[in-house]
This record gives structure tokens, C-alpha cells and sequence, in this order.
């Protein structure tokens, strides 16, 4: 084990869980655009 | 190649090797030679993450792939961003907390020596293969744009990107990957343009997508449940689920990148900065292999990629034959293709069977090939380079190689200052001499960054010929991620795990996989969900018949 480090301060849970629901999203929005760009240009 | 594009070429390699030898002077404690102090902003690690991902393998093997076989291979990614959440919420604060060298370590505190140790064991044997492929890819390229020998460019590839990790370390490694990210994205951004420039007069980028398009090769989402099928939205989702938490998780080559930043949240943006840019980025790069397949409509391509393997199949009277076929399959699809309109059905019949006709001729010759000369011979690979080195203006073609050496350098120095890590903290600091100055262990640390570097060019030498590089790593890799991923989950969530059911677990899960890959025709991805699962499974049971004393969730066992 390495020497003990200070550790800095961490953004609260809440701001975390919009992040992640924001990447959830966001994947949701882009195999969906993909989705539709295959079928547009089948 | 014109002297304009050696100097490129040059020229990157110079300073990049020079921008990681720099480096040696913040590398002096064992801190800073493997972990970077812990000082590192989350854009870098994050880019760092990224390029220790996007190898060489993933510029000549996808593209290639884009143009054989259309863009079904991004689904391969659809897991990744929900893979990155699972990692932000518990392995990210975990190991920074801990404050650990390698995740192998943290099995130690949770289980035992030997578990610690069979898990690294594992990690080194399976990476330091995939290295040895990662160093093949680009070594293909140079083989045939220069003429060299292969093995002889195995090594200048391989011992150069080992050259400034030995020195610099993870500093080296993370500064550098920084660089050759912004190489590796302005190459493929010229690239795509020069490709649109290149069509006949009055063709764009939509008539490109719409001919694409129309042989099924833009395809993103396929819905059906087959575990033979390779690449379907489930086998993404499901498959590539446990292996990027397998991959980013519980590999060192991984792991090092975030435990490098700064505090946890920087770990977490750099981890999520892939869950949004990844697919879209890995789309561009299909989408470049979809563009030199709508290029070669209008321009001949060669029979066979690999130009080697047509020198010496042209000698004989059937492969002449063979070659007058396809010119005339050419002709014939070129001009459909020329009149090809998307709202027409009759036209757009008319260029499917020109392009299947054609598609014959071409894998008559490719079995030709095979049956003469080379019965593993695999054409993928071969195609991009190929493309660049025939097509591409002077200037352009200096960048695309260096881009190609980028990502290919990249993910090799990742994985050898892994390699190094797992290697000296795991093992020489473990069980030989653990306790030892700082200079000792960055002394033993660069001298392991050597060996595993001639190590893995000599795989590579062995890796060239293995058929379709991309999916030959990613096989390496499912062999044993799920069950690394497996033995976590035992660590993390199933309080009653034990070491022994841990250490046999791993075993186990490990050997399920290799009986599933020899006795039954699944699909690679789906070994990453047996293996962690037959890991778990087993590991449970396994502990359940040692005895325990005390509370069950504690940690104070008899084994």
C-alpha cells in the first residue's frame, strides 16, 4: 500500500446521479439516431 | 512515399519519443513513475482512456471491417456508456480510496495473496498477448507501404514505443496519448475529406450513403437474438456490457488511466468523457471504412489487398483468368453504380447484383489465394493501408502513417507500463522484496517496461497471421475478462465469498470459457457473460463449504 494521500472534496451524489441519467439518456438518443440513419439510407 | 511524407513520419516519431523521454524527471518515486503522483487533470486521463482503447487495430481493422462487412460493428460498443456508470458508482471511488497500485491489489485485502496473484497472473498473460497483436497492426501497414521486412518492423514499432514508457512512465504514457489523440483525429478528419473530394464530379456524401445503404452496409441496430450472431444489439448490449466492465474495470492497463487523476471525480469525468464520445467517435471511423467502400465503385480496387499475396498467385494461368473476371464484374458494377438511383427499384436491383456478382469473383480469387499460398490468409487488414498508399495525395499519406503509429503507440505504451506495474507491485514488491526504496522499485519497474516490450514484438511476429487482428485481441481479451470481472463481483458484492471459492472460481469460470469457445459455436462477446457468471456461481458454492467464524459479512474466515 502506498503513503495515504489527502483526498479533495467530492461533488455531492445527487449532482452524480443527473450525470448518469444524462449519459443514459444520451445513449438511448444516439443508438436511436443510428437506428434511424440506417434506415433512412437503406 | 515522397520525402514530404517521410519527414512527417520522422518528424512525430522524433518528438514524440522525445516528448516521453522527458518526462524521466517527474518519474523518479515509484508514486510518480506508475501512478503519476495522482496529479493528473480528468480531460487527459480521459483521452488517455480513449487512446489506450483506440489502437492501430481499431484504424486498420475497423475500417477494413467497414468496407467488407458495413457498419454492424458499433454495436460492439452499445454497452460501454451503461458499463461506465456501473464504474463511476463503485470501482472509481473504490480504488482511489484505497489507494492502490493495481486492482489486483485490493483482492489481497478482500481475499488473499494467492487470489491477488492468480488474477495478475491472468491479466499479465492475456495482455501481454493482446500487446503483441496491438504491435502487429501497424507493423502490416509499414510491411507494405516500405517493403520491409515484418519482423524487422515488429521490432522498430514495438522497441520504439518502449524506448520513452521505460523512461518516462505513466507520465509518458498519458502526456503522449494526449498528443497522439489530436494526431490520430486531424489524420482521419483529412482523410474523410480527401475520400469526398475524390468521387466522380457531382457525387456526394448522401448518394455515397444511399449506395452503401442499399447492400445493407450501413446497419447499425440488428434486433435479433442469436448468440452466433457476432454483432447484434443484444450481444452489444448484454455482451459488451461484461466486457468493458471486465475491461475497464479489472484491467491494469485501465485502471492506471483513472487511478492517475486527480481525485475521484476527475477519475469519474474521465471514465464518462468515453460513455459520450466513444460510439459517435467509433461511427466516424466506420464511416470512413464505408467511404473507401463507395470509392472503390468508381475506382478499381485490387483483387487482393495484400499485394504480396497477388505477386505470387499472378504467376499462374487460373488466377489470370480470375483476374479477367473480376475487371469485367468491375466494369459492370461501376456502371451501375453510376446510374444507380435510390427511388428506383429496378436500378437499384440492377446494382445488388452487379455488386454480388462481383463480391464472387473477388472471393474466387481470395480462395485461390488461400488454396495456393496462404490457407489463413485474411484480407481486412490489408485494405485501409492499401487505400492510403495508392489513393491519398503526398503529404496525407505521411499523416495517415503517423496517425496509424499514434494509435498504435498508444495503447502499446498503456499496456507495457501496465504490464510493468502488475509485474513490480504485484509480484517483484509482493513476494520478493517488499520492502525497498522508491528508486529500486522505478528501477525495476523500467527494466520489466523492456522485457515485456520484447515480449510482446515477439507475439506479434506470431500475430500476424491470425486472421482479423481486431477480433483476434478482443478474443485474447474474452477469454479472460469475464472471469476477472467475475472474481470482482465475488470481492464487491457477494458478502459469503471466500478466497478459496474466489481462487477456484476463477478457475472455473475461466475453464467454462475455453470449453465454450472449443465445443460450441457462441459468439466471443458472449464469453465475457459466461465467464463472469460461471465464476460467480462457482465461487459461491465454493465458499459455502468453508467454514466460517463469526458474522458472515466479516471477514474473519477459516480458510
Amino acid at each position: 500500500m502506498n503513503d495515504e494521500h489527502e483526498a479533495p472534496a467530492e461533488r455531492p451524489k445527487a449532482f452524480w446521479k443527473k450525470v448518469y441519467l444524462a449519459v443514459v439518456i444520451n445513449a438511448f438518443v444516439v443508438v436511436t439516431l443510428l437506428w434511424i440513419f440506417s434506415r433512412y439510407f437503406r | 512515399m515522397r520525402a514530404l511524407d517521410w519527414a512527417i513520419v520522422v518528424v512525430y516519431l522524433v518528438y514524440v519519443i522525445w516528448d516521453g523521454i522527458r518526462m524521466t524527471k517527474h518519474s523518479n518515486s515509484k508514486e510518480g513513475y506508475f501512478l503519476a503522483n495522482r496529479s493528473l487533470p480528468w480531460w487527459a486521463v480521459g483521452l488517455s482512456v480513449m487512446a489506450t482503447q483506440l489502437s492501430a487495430i481499431t484504424l486498420v481493422g475497423t475500417t477494413g471491417q467497414a468496407y467488407s462487412d458495413g457498419m454492424r460493428f458499433i454495436q460492439f460498443y452499445y454497452g460501454l456508456p451503461f458499463a461506465m456508470i456501473i464504474l463511476c458508482v463503485t470501482v472509481v471511488p473504490f480504488f482511489h480510496r484505497a489507494n492502490v497500485f493495481t486492482a489486483y491489489e485490493y483482492l489481497e485485502k478482500r481475499f488473499d495473496v494467492k487470489v491477488r496473484t492468480l488474477t495478475s497472473f491472468f491479466f499479465l498473460i492475456s495482455r501481454g498477448l493482446g500487446v503483441g497483436t496491438i504491435i502487429s497492426a501497424p507493423s502490416i501497414v509499414l510491411s507494405i507501404v516500405f517493403g520491409w521486412n515484418l519482423i524487422a518492423t515488429i521490432f522498430a514499432i514495438g522497441l520504439s514505443t518502449t524506448i520513452y514508457t521505460v523512461f518516462g512512465g505513466v507520465q509518458a504514457v498519458t502526456w503522449t496519448d494526449v498528443k497522439q489523440m489530436v494526431i490520430i483525429f486531424f489524420g482521419l478528419g483529412i482523410c474523410f475529406m480527401v475520400i469526398l473530394w475524390s468521387f466522380p464530379a457531382g457525387y456526394s456524401l448522401v448518394d455515397g450513403l444511399h449506395l452503401a445503404g442499399s447492400l445493407g452496409k450501413l446497419n447499425t441496430v440488428d434486433t435479433t437474438f442469436d448468440l452466433k450472431e457476432k454483432y447484434t444489439i443484444w450481444s452489444g448490449l448484454i455482451g459488451g456490457l461484461f466486457l468493458m466492465l471486465g475491461y475497464f474495470g479489472c484491467d491494469q492497463s485501465q485502471v492506471q488511466r483513472f487511478l492517475t487523476a486527480k481525485s475521484v471525480d476527475e477519475g469519474r469525468t474521465s471514465l464518462l468523457m468515453s460513455a459520450f464520445l466513444k460510439i459517435p467517435m467509433q461511427f466516424g471511423i466506420l464511416l470512413i471504412g464505408v467511404m473507401v467502400f463507395v470509392f472503390y465503385q468508381f475506382t478499381a480496387p485490387p483483387i487482393v489487398f495484400n499485394s504480396a499475396e497477388v505477386d505470387k498467385a499472378s504467376q499462374t494461368e487460373e488466377f489470370r483468368q480470375i483476374q479477367g473476371k473480376y475487371a469485367a464484374a468491375f466494369a459492370e458494377r461501376r456502371a451501375a453504380a453510376l446510374s444507380f438511383e435510390k427511388n428506383d427499384e429496378g436500378l437499384r436491383r440492377i446494382y445488388i447484383d452487379a455488386d454480388k456478382k462481383f463480391n464472387d469473383s473477388r472471393k474466387e480469387a481470395v480462395a485461390f489465394v488461400r488454396s495456393t499460398s496462404n490457407p489463413t490468409f485474411n484480407d481486412i487488414n490489408y485494405v485501409f493501408p492499401t487505400f492510403i498508399l495508392e489513393n491519398m495525395p503526398m503529404g496525407v499519406i505521411g499523416l495517415l502513417i503517423a496517425a496509424i503509429f499514434a494509435a498504435a503507440m498508444s495503447s502499446i505504451a498503456a499496456e507495457l507500463n501496465a504490464l510493468a506495474t502488475a509485474t513490480t507491485i504485484d509480484f517483484y514488491r509482493r513476494l520478493y522484496r517488499p520492502e525497498a526504496t522508491d528508486a529500486h522499485y522505478v528501477m525495476v519497474g523500467r527494466a520489466t517496461t523492456f522485457i515485456w516490450g520484447l515480449f510482446a514484438c515477439v507475439v506479434a511476429i506470431f500475430a500476424a497471421n491470425l486472421g482479423s487482428l481486431i477480433e483476434v485481441v478482443n478474443k485474447f481479451g474474452s477469454f479472460f475478462y469475464g472471469s476477472l470481472l467475475g472474481v470482482f463481483v465475488l470481492a464487491f458484492v457477494v458478502k459469503r465469498a471466500r478466497s478459496r471459492g474466489a481462487f477456484f472460481g476463477l478457475l472455473i469460470g475461466i475453464s467454462s470459457v475455453w470449453l465454450a469457445s472449443i465445443y460450441s459455436d457462441i459468439e466471443f462477446l458472449w464469453f465475457n457473460v459466461i465467464g463472469c457468471v460461471v465464476t460467480v456461481v462457482a465461487g459461491y458454492l465454493i465458499s459455502l463449504t468453508v467454514r466460517k467464524r463469526g458474522d458472515a459479512g466479516g471477514l474473519e474466515i477459516v480458510d
